[in-house]
């Protein structure tokens, strides 16, 4: 039945995420109505997300009759690099950028199927010390360090 | 005339002639280092400026500034990862460009572009500078409210066949605008506690996450498949046939940049996106937009540097608010 509902799941999940942050608008503080100058806090990010709620309804409407086209699964290499990047993102806070970068550089063309290592090490260690030359010390620019803040 | 030629006279000395070449180079570099802005780099070189005259310092600035508007257009065209904010319409046509071995044509049509644009802009400001500040003092909330409204309602067309589609990305944009302090209010939206979202998110971040991470998982996905080699042409000036092609859609976005720009708030992205959209929207080719469309390179080039001297209007002494009609 739902075979015929193109962009029906995609519609779903956006449907779940809007009501998710509806739920997050209803614990922002309100202010006197002297101060919100007749708009609270509340009522942009909630006008934005009825649109968009509107807008997903037509366009799984739109998508009624019309099959869900066939699309090839995805592959393993795109999760294991999501995974990578969001391990990224978790440890950056306590890694720093330059270790981050080398760390990124090191995994992810190994897993990519470089066999390479002596070129996979080059580039691990080139790219984090190109990123530091060219912010830190030519545009004098602070990258937060993390563990190495004293050493860099 | 006399101001015109007295100014060029103060302009042509080899140290400020210098000066330019070298705001140029470092404002193509940081232009295509996703992440720095043209915007940025102004603000990173200012302190060198204090041992300089006026006027080779704000030569260099502005050499700086038009030059890193352009080199946000090199990473896009060839990594389809824009170097700064402005550059963002240039990827839709210019990385398809580059897959096609075309990185060489885009990238000379995109420097062609951006020089006729930012000419434009500069005639435009030295001719009627005085006039184009009062108009753009003129603009009220009404007028913005408009403008944006009209940005809006591009997003149904600017790319893809679904215009739905389009505008619940547009509506999300909007969205991850809201995250941050309410400034009307002081009160706290989307930051979940998190000190660094309480400014908001910045437009560079957004785009690094739409264009580069985007472009990283789709290389993950081709990860053992066998590449055809492209061949890289360097860069070339566009021929005659594309300048026959594309001379409507650079004067257009011409006109377009240089009135986007001197709008208080607005500026190269905005031009950059009104610019491509249009071009769109006038050619003969529209179903080859987004499939590396030589158009939809000029148009946003031509637009984003014709953006960049319109802020100077509003520098100048003349550009004192004028009084503001009754509403």
């Amino acid at each position: 039945m739902f075979r015929h509902w193109r962009d029906l799941t995609p519609g779903l999940v956006i449907l779940a995420v809007i009501a998710a942050l509806f739920a997050v608008t209803t614990t922002f503080a309100t202010v006197p109505a002297a101060f919100a100058q007749g708009m609270q806090a509340t009522a942009m990010p909630r006008l934005v997300l009825g649109t968009i709620a509107l807008l997903t309804i037509l366009m799984v409407l739109q998508g009624r009759g019309t099959a869900e086209p066939d699309r090839a699964p995805v592959p393993w290499p795109v999760w294991a690099t999501v995974a990578v990047l969001a391990l990224a993102a978790a440890l950056f806070q306590m890694l720093g950028t330059t270790l981050v970068v080398f760390l990124v550089g090191l995994i992810l063309p190994t897993l990519w199927g470089e066999r390479r290592f002596g070129v996979v090490a080059l580039y691990a260690l080139s790219l984090p010390a190109a990123i530091y030359g060219v912010f830190s010390i030519i545009l004098q620019l602070r990258l937060p360090q993390g563990i190495l803040d004293g050493v860099l | 005339m006399e101001a015109i030629l007295a100014g060029l006279t103060d302009i042509l000395v080899p140290s400020t002639l210098g000066l330019v070449v070298a705001g140029t180079i470092v404002g193509v570099f940081v232009g295509a280092l996703p992440g720095l802005s043209s915007s940025m780099a102004v603000a990173l070189l200012l302190p060198f400026t204090i041992y300089l005259e006026p006027i080779p310092a704000i030569a260099m600035l502005s050499a700086l500034y038009c030059a890193g508007t352009f080199g946000g257009s090199i990473t896009a065209i060839l990594i389809n990862a824009p170097g700064a904010p402005p550059a963002a319409a240039t990827a839709f046509d210019g990385f398809p460009m580059a897959q096609k071995g075309q990185a060489g044509r885009a990238l000379g049509m995109a420097a062609v572009a951006s020089v006729i644009g930012g000419l434009f802009s500069l005639i435009v400001l030295i001719l009627a500078a005085p006039a184009l500040a009062r108009i753009a003092y003129q603009f009220g909330p009404p007028e913005y409210f408009a403008l944006t409204l009209f940005g809006l309602s591009m997003l149904a067309s600017i790319s893809g066949k679904s215009a739905t589609k389009n505008l619940i990305g547009g509506a999300f944009g909007v969205l991850i605008a809201t995250v941050g302090v309410d400034l009307t209010t002081g009160v706290e939206r989307f930051t979940f506690g998190v000190p660094e979202l309480y400014e908001g998110i910045s437009f560079i971040p957004v785009l690094i996450g739409l264009f580069a991470i985007a472009e990283l998982l789709k290389q993950a996905a081709e990860v053992g498949k066998p590449v055809t080699a492209i061949g890289l042409s360097a860069i070339r000036l566009p021929s005659l046939q594309d300048f026959k092609r594309v001379w409507a859609t650079i004067a257009r976005s011409c006109g377009i940049g240089t009135f986007i720009g001197i709008l208080p708030a607005e500026g190269s992205t905005v031009a950059a996106m009104i610019g491509y959209n249009e071009a769109k929207r006038w050619s003969k080719n529209k179903d080859n937009f987004g499939k590396g469309e030589i158009e939809g390179v000029a148009g946003p080039e031509a637009a984003n540097n014709a953006a960049t001297g319109g802020p100077w209007c509003r520098r100048w002494p003349w550009a004192s608010p004028a009084p503001r009609p009754r509403r």
